[in-house]
């Protein structure tokens, strides 16, 4: 097979955006910020990422962003994600296992339903005020 | 201690973007029986008595979360190195950068296992803001290099589902290729 290039890259990228189906519930992006500080990535927020994404893929959601961040000082919780979704103020979940991980898409970016057992911090500063 | 080589990475990329580096180089490469790691960056650097704590396991640095102890993991990987009676080697200087230089001795039994290197190259490129990072690779004779840049003005964007996907699937084959 001769060399990949970026253009091979660029081929790939567009494949997996037609596959993406927009969903009509969705218009604005929602993003995942995943804590990749050593705590994270020692508790297994690598598994937590490729969940993510392949979750996301497998739903076909294209209007997700992934991002990640150091330690958010939370880490006795790790692995820590924090999603910012239209409609929902940000919340983090800790210990996201995979299965966590993919219930963050399933759940909380499409049916817009929290997981419960899994909130750590940060769903209250524009309710309480 | 990390369960993989390539979380070393990851982490040491980590601290130099922590240093303000508009630039990280991370050379990765196995021969033979050695596979050597060197990262550099364009940071803050350190001063040399901030240098000589930085490899001290009980030294802290409490600017990042003022009432916690936090480290630069640099302990860690010095141990992982000597572990399998490699060469460890960092330099560093105030204004100009610092380089991590990391021989293992793979056939040692301590040497830890490789991970995976295509999820490691995709989030090494998804911190956030504006960098540029070079990830060269050589395996044997065969060898790929990344740029964080070159991905960007390819694509125009990195961090949404599809890039992702495909940058993922893209390093996995090229790390493919070096296994041939």
């Amino acid at each position: 097979m001769a060399k990949l290039t970026l253009s091979d890259l660029k081929t790939l990228r567009d494949e997996r955006k037609q596959a993406m189906v927009p969903r009509e519930s969705d218009g604005k992006d929602s993003q995942i910020i995943i804590g990749m500080g050593t705590c994270g990535i020692a508790a297994g927020a690598k598994l937590a990422f490729d969940a993510c994404l392949d979750e996301i893929a497998k739903q076909k959601i294209s209007t997700v962003t992934v991002t990640q961040t150091g330690c958010m000082g939370l880490c006795y919780s790790e692995p820590t994600v924090e999603v910012q979704t239209p409609g929902i103020p940000s919340i983090i979940y800790g210990n996201v296992t995979p299965e966590v991980a993919r219930a963050i898409i399933t759940e909380h970016i499409i049916n817009k339903k929290l997981i419960n057992d899994h909130i750590f911090d940060k769903p209250a500063t524009d309710l309480v005020r | 201690m990390h369960a993989a080589l390539v979380d070393y990475i990851l982490d040491l990329s980590q601290n130099s973007l922590e240093a303000q580096s508009s630039l990280v180089i991370v050379d990765f490469c196995e021969n033979d029986n050695k596979i050597s790691l060197f990262i550099s960056d364009n940071g803050c650097g350190m001063s040399p008595m901030v240098l000589a704590k930085a490899v001290d396991p009980f030294s802290t640095d409490p600017r990042k979360h003022p009432l916690r102890s936090t480290g630069f993991g640099l302990p860690f990987v010095k141990q992982a190195v000597e572990a399998t009676q490699g060469e460890f080697e960092i330099s560093s200087k105030e204004g100009v950068g610092t380089s991590v230089k990391c021989i293992f001795n793979a056939s040692h039994p301590d040497a830890p296992p490789l991970g995976d290197v295509a999820g490691t190259v995709l989030t090494l490129l998804t911190f956030g803001g504006t960098y540029e990072l070079k990830f060269n690779r050589t395996r044997g004779d065969k060898s790929y290099s990344i740029s964080r840049n070159e991905i960007l003005a390819e694509l125009g964007t990195i961090n949404d589902a599809a890039s992702l996907l495909a940058i993922r699937e893209y390093v996995q084959m090229l790390e493919e290729e070096t296994l041939l």
